[in-house]
């Protein structure tokens, strides 16, 4: 029977090019700095949305008048970093994408030809997502055509976020690739009908918010031309976002755990076992942030930052455990090229110093005034 | 046959492929040229203090950053995503056997974005000298970028040791390595010139603070003939470049662009043409008479820019066929190594998306599925690279005499790999597919009229 026929691509035979928790370590690792910044994105779009209708309300010329407010700083300054964010979302998803393939490429290469016309459309949706998000930053926030920029880049960051959640899915349901494959090869399959996909979507988009929260509360903190007062606002609205976007994340949460397969949920409910403390420790982490926030952002951003780098590991554990009746990484066949891992390392580290660099040139440096003829001469 | 296949109708996977990589590869080397560009032009600019040069190398950066940063990063993810959809078991070939180098590639190219972002926001704001060493951290990042991606581009066709030891150092420093380094570096000053042609020619006049007032005319010929400087430059070191490379390709590629196979003999002849025609418009035009430095030239300069991008990075893919990575494995993804293998067992049996359960009994589905795993990664039936015209007319003899030799016949083409029954199956099917469109669909409808017997059982199931 084709619905009970489990095909799986034979591994490639030159195996893997180091030890199977190393280049998990690596997938993980790279795929945390991947969310804050992917985070960063989508819900900066969406906080940018949020400040920039506010501020053209205040801006209206018989608008009451109210309290002192950044809704307009709020909307320049989150504008003015999402081409940057972008790029390092992009930049920093390289990565993970890279390791997953290397470790799950026999199951992510069929999943992604199953849907593929989706999944190759996240390409010219990050195009102009990428480009509106050049839009908003050298847009006054106030004007229509910003809105519209708005309303574009975040419908389609949204949707690439949505088919991302589809394939990561698609991926560790191998017995449905077959059937799926078998009824069309146009790539035109979705996992939409998958119960635990929008839970999934709507964990990611709350923990996006709460991120975006973070960011805010930085901006505050670290912008230097900000007014004090509005500066103060920014830390509390970003600070107040964080929190609720968190609480709301474990609603959210609840339900994506029990939309999870239950062989899965199962696994993480068998009492004091690593997995449940892995989850619990998470979960707690993130409320540590709640708490935090309000007194020290750089502990609750610390809290914070383990909470995902937790839910990442969590996150790991599914996929595992999902695949696990039928694909382990660990048995594929290890063949080392260690050399070539240390060259790596090496530049990583030395490139991580060069970018460190410029970034301390740059916030070391004070703007200038243009410069004129003389500057030149 | 490893993966699923994906089925694009009418424009095929390969020419899907071709038209992504085809305007990143356009960019891409603009964002190692363009890089070189406005570093070199800003160093120049401090030190002959010319005002001019700086205000065009600033509002040349704008450009710079909005069409690299933006689509030629996203387009370079275009280029990983369609080919790990069209072939996904090169792709993965390519990913185990060089993760390291695409690890280090990735590195490059985090350290190129953000040298980018601090050269473009760092112009009001870091003092000259580190906003030049910004500039040069950037081009060393971009080009390394570029040396790490060509290693492994080159590989594909010249795998050269690592057929016989399989290693990522054997692999990535292969015959044509070098050569096309320097071609792709050429092309990459040559893309610099011809794209800060454009934005010359767009200068114009206005107001402003004199650091973003667009200059006089006068200074605005002077800056196109600088621009058609480094176009000329790049276009003068590529024909020795590329005969260089095209001398350390493997023979047979190399017969296929004197005639062997007339449509890539016709594009590298085209490549050249077009090649020496930039040279020429460029040279007598914005060069000598920078008058004529307009928007209308600067377009059609980059018209045949992209013109010959394209039709050089297709000759190069069409000279590397039958293989995907030469010597080892076919473009239908099926390893050199296992040719011997598949023939024993049946296509059908070794393939691993078969739908076997549709083909019990069934002759014309199998000889569907023999198509869908061998045939339809590169070809469609009535679009590009169709077989439908191709085999108009053919009866199913002389279809049948063809797959037996189709790589002696078409030397870009890989051997059909199966058992005689299977093929003498797919020839009867491919004779129903050149009678007409009527035929293609799902076969189930005209098995009883094509009087076929199935395939023997134990053949169609494993």
């Amino acid at each position: 029977m084709n619905g009970l026929r489990i095909v799986l691509a034979d591994a490639d035979p030159a195996g893997l090019p180091a030890e199977v928790w190393l280049l998990k370590g690596l997938l993980i690792f790279t795929f945390v700095l991947h969310l804050f910044f992917m985070n960063a994105v989508l819900g900066g779009g969406l906080v940018w949305l949020w400040a920039s209708g506010h501020a053209r309300r205040t801006a209206r010329p018989h608008a009451p008048a109210s309290g002192p407010d950044g809704y307009g700083e709020l909307a320049g300054a989150i504008g003015r970093l999402l081409p940057v964010t972008t790029a390092f979302a992009i930049t920093t998803g390289v990565a993970p994408l890279l390791f997953t393939q290397l470790l799950y490429g026999q199951l992510f290469y069929t999943s992604s030809v199953l849907m593929a016309w989706p999944w190759l459309a996240i390409v010219l949706l990050l195009l102009a997502g990428y480009y509106a998000n050049y839009g908003i930053a050298y847009t006054r926030p106030t004007t229509g055509r910003a809105l519209a920029l708005g309303v574009a880049s975040s419908a389609l960051f949204l949707a690439i976020g949505f088919v991302f959640t589809n394939n990561m899915t698609l991926m560790l349901r191998p017995e449905q690739h077959a059937p799926l494959y078998f009824a069309s090869d146009a790539g035109w399959h979705s996992n939409a009908g998958d119960l635990w996909v929008w839970p999934r979507f709507a964990h990611m988009l709350a923990g996006s918010m709460a991120i975006c929260g973070l960011v805010v509360a930085w901006i505050a903190r670290l912008h230097r031309r900000l007014d004090p007062r509005v500066a103060a606002w920014m830390g509390q609205r970003g600070a107040r976002l964080f929190g609720a976007a968190t609480l709301a994340q474990f609603v959210v949460g609840v339900g994506f755990f029990f939309a999870l397969p239950v062989p899965v949920r199962e696994v993480f409910e068998a009492g004091v076992t690593p997995d449940a403390i892995l989850l619990v420790t998470g979960v707690a982490f993130a409320l540590a942030a709640v708490v935090l926030v309000r007194r020290s952002l750089l502990l609750a951003s610390c809290a914070a930052l383990v909470a995902v780098a937790d839910m990442a590991v969590v996150r790991h554990r599914v996929r595992t455990l999902l695949l696990e009746p039928y694909f382990q990484p660990e048995s594929l066949p290890v063949v080392p090229q260690t050399a070539p891992f240390v060259l790596f390392a090496v530049l990583l580290v030395a490139g991580l110093a060069v970018v460190g660099w410029m970034i301390w040139k740059f916030a070391a440096a004070r703007p200038v005034e243009a410069p004129t003829d003389a500057a030149v001469s | 046959m490893n993966f699923p296949v994906w089925d694009v109708p009418l424009l095929g996977g390969g020419m899907l492929i071709a038209i992504v990589a085809i305007l990143h590869v356009f960019v891409a080397h603009f964002a190692v040229g363009g890089g070189l560009f406005l570093v070199w032009s800003e160093a120049r600019a401090y030190r002959r203090r010319d005002a001019d040069l700086l205000a065009y190398v600033r509002r040349h950066s704008t450009f710079f950053v909005l069409l690299v940063l933006v689509f030629g990063a996203v387009s370079g993810v275009g280029v990983w995503w369609t080919i790990a959809l069209v072939s996904p078991w090169a792709t993965s070939s390519l990913i185990h056997s060089f993760v390291w180098a695409w690890a280090i590639e990735w590195v490059f190219f985090f350290v190129e974005i953000a040298a980018a972002f601090v050269y473009y926001y760092g112009w009001d704001r870091l003092d000259r000298r580190t906003h030049l060493a910004v500039g040069w951290i950037y081009f060393g990042a971009a080009w390394l970028s570029l040396f790490v991606i060509n290693g492994i581009l080159t590989f594909m066709l010249t795998p050269g040791r690592w057929l016989m030891t399989p290693t990522l150092s054997a692999g990535f420093f292969n015959p044509t390595m070098v050569p096309s380094l320097v071609v792709r570096t050429a092309s990459a000053v040559a893309l610099a010139g011809l794209y800060g042609l454009v934005t010359a020619a767009r200068l114009g006049g206005g107001d402003g603070p004199k650091d973003t007032r667009p200059p006089a005319e006068e200074s605005r010929q002077r800056l196109a003939r600088y621009a058609a400087g480094w176009l000329l430059a790049g276009v003068v070191i590529l024909p020795v470049a590329g005969a260089w490379y095209v001398s350390r390709i493997p023979a047979a590629a190399r017969l296929l662009t004197v005639g062997g196979a007339p449509a890539v003999t016709i594009f590298a002849a085209l490549s050249m043409a077009l090649s020496v025609l930039i040279f020429l418009i460029a040279y007598f035009g914005p060069y000598r008479q920078p008058r004529f430095a307009n928007l209308l030239v600067a377009s059609i300069l980059l018209v045949l820019g992209l013109g010959v991008t394209g039709v050089t990075e297709w000759v190069r893919e069409a000279v590397r066929k039958p293989y995907v990575i030469y010597g080892y494995m076919y473009s239908n993804g099926i390893r050199q190594a296992d040719r011997a293998r598949i023939t024993d067992l049946g296509v059908l049996q070794a393939a691993k998306w078969v739908d076997r359960q549709a083909i019990a009994g069934s002759r014309m589905k199998a000889a569907a599925e023999i198509f869908r795993a061998e045939c339809r990664s590169c070809h469609t039936l009535d679009g590009y690279n169709a077989l439908r015209p191709l085999m108009h007319g053919w009866s199913e003899q002389f279809i049948d005499y063809q797959l037996q030799r189709l790589n002696e016949l078409k030397g870009y083409m890989p051997p059909l790999v199966g058992s005689e029954d299977e093929r003498r199956a797919l020839a009867i099917w491919l004779a129903g597919v050149a009678r007409g469109p009527a035929f293609s669909a799902p076969p189930t409808q005209r098995e009883s009229d094509s009087g076929q017997a199935a395939l023997p059982e134990r053949e169609v199931l494993r």
